[in-house]
């Protein structure tokens, strides 16, 4: 089974958890939620046309967009209740407008945004950093446990991510083979997020089974 | 061969990127740990000090409670006393006069009523009975005082109290009692009340139960007299519990503190 497909039918699986627990679930975690679940069917829909041999390069634009929107959204609600909130209108602006100039002028819309994918992945890191230290001094409660959670799953992929995407442009150069390698690399790393995130998610279930979940 | 370097190269920097990240986690993990012990031991030390606190305003409560106790039967009582000797004297020697005898008699009976007041605020501020012949006999005073009523039934089993000998426990159990005998007679309508002493090792367990309506005990406000219980019982040392359902009726009260612990 290829790494594709396991990707494939743990996305799935992973939408599926948050598509039944989304109601139990407090603020923070259902903007999470949501994007886990918009992220999920980009990614299930980029690995078909790509089996398809289809472009899927203009998924990466949209990706980007909502990747940083969304987190930036749970980054400002985990503020909001865990330490003083950035201005977010102006940060979701300036973001947007750069990813876009990025695809309009720079990486056209056929071409990998390495550009704004780099920036956005700096900008979520710091952005992860900075709720590690925000909520350095608040009192430990479930659902902090499971935002940190989640939170140190993002570092790792942002973390890692970034690295391979300044590298991007000189990784073009060498065989496919290694770039396999690499993006297979990163593809694991991923997935075993993801995993991290189904468990969170099936434990929410069982818990709230028992009892009215109070996040 | 340079294909292979490069990826290496990358590789490479992922697996540090890898180890940077986790060292932070682990570091801002073991911050927020210091944090937190930091602010739980500021809390504990703030507890402390306001059980210091509340334990020292109750120790002067009762030192002040029993001074003024002290000065209202000893010394406010007596002169009344005194006063209505005179005036009982007066008022023999005055036969003629209708009029002053009038005078003299509303006086004497306003003076009987203020030595009766204060005799009772004197018993109410520092029982007497407690300190003069210990807790056994206040509480059979209270039973008295109680029974005479006949709405209430109350029955005392106090005989192990006797190994008790430290007056501040005494006079903490015995205002515990207090305590909970006028939340009967206010809001319980009970018409029987049974307090126990039983002996357990080197413990002394009182239980209090009456027949009354019972109430919901998650619903307790400290207007009900459970502060002063609670603070009581902390000043005994000891652990309580209430215990009532609605549906049920009644209520129980559940006091074990140490026996002879000398503080």
């Amino acid at each position: 089974m290829s790494l594709a497909i396991i990707m494939l039918f743990v996305s799935a699986l992973c939408s599926v958890l948050v598509l039944i627990q989304y109601r139990a679930l407090s603020d923070i975690l259902k903007v999470f939620g949501i994007y886990f679940l918009i992220s999920n069917c980009i990614e299930i829909l980029a690995l078909y046309l790509a089996e398809n041999k289809i472009s899927n390069l203009f998924l990466f634009h949209i990706n980007t967009v909502i990747e940083f929107w969304f987190l930036v959204i749970f980054f400002y609600a985990c503020d909001r209740k865990y330490g003083k909130p950035f201005p977010l209108i102006p940060v979701l602006l300036q973001g947007l407008i750069i990813i876009v100039a990025n695809s309009i002028f720079v990486q056209k819309i056929d071409m990998f945004n390495s550009y704004s994918a780099t920036l956005v992945n700096l900008v979520l890191l710091i952005f992860s950093f900075r709720f590690f230290f925000v909520t350095m001094d608040v009192d430990v409660t479930k659902e902090l446990k499971i935002v940190k959670l989640i939170v140190s799953c993002l570092l790792l992929v942002f973390g890692t991510s970034l690295i391979v995407l300044l590298f991007s442009n000189a990784m073009l150069s060498i065989s496919t083979t290694y770039q396999l390698y690499i993006w297979d690399f990163r593809g694991i790393l991923i997935l075993s997020t993801k995993v991290i995130f189904g468990l969170t998610f099936a434990k929410l279930l069982f818990e709230s089974r028992s009892k009215t979940l109070q996040l | 061969m340079k294909d292979q370097e490069l990826m290496l190269t990358i590789m490479f920097g992922v697996i540090i990127m890898l180890v940077v990240i986790v060292i932070t986690i682990w570091f801002f993990n073991q911050g927020q740990k210091k944090i937190i012990a930091i602010k739980l031991q500021k809390k504990e030390n703030e507890l402390a000090f306001q059980k210091t606190l509340l334990i020292n305003t109750v120790k002067t409560q009762e030192t002040e409670r029993d001074r003024i106790s002290s000065e209202l039967h000893d010394d406010i009582a007596s002169k009344l006393n005194i006063i209505h000797l005179n005036i009982h004297l007066l008022k023999k020697k005055i036969k003629d006069d209708p009029e002053v005898e009038k005078l003299i008699d509303q006086i004497e009976s306003s003076l009987k009523q203020s030595t009766e007041r204060t005799r009772n605020l004197s018993h109410e501020l520092m029982p007497q009975l407690l300190k003069k012949f210990g807790i056994h006999h206040a509480l059979k005073e209270m039973a008295n005082i109680i029974n005479i009523s006949q709405v209430v039934q109350l029955s005392i089993k106090s005989e192990h109290l006797i190994q008790l000998n430290d007056d501040f426990k005494l006079l903490h159990l015995y205002r515990i009692i207090q305590e909970l005998l006028n939340n009967t007679l206010k809001y319980a309508k009970a018409s029987i009340v049974e307090i126990v002493f039983e002996l357990d090792n080197e413990f002394l367990v009182m239980t209090y139960r009456d027949n009354g309506i019972g109430f919901d005990p998650e619903n307790l406000t400290s207007g009900l007299g459970i502060g002063n219980i609670k603070t009581r019982s902390e000043l005994l040392k000891g652990v309580y519990s209430i215990t009532s359902d609605k549906t049920k009726k009644g209520m129980l009260f559940y006091l074990k503190f140490p026996n002879n612990d000398q503080d």
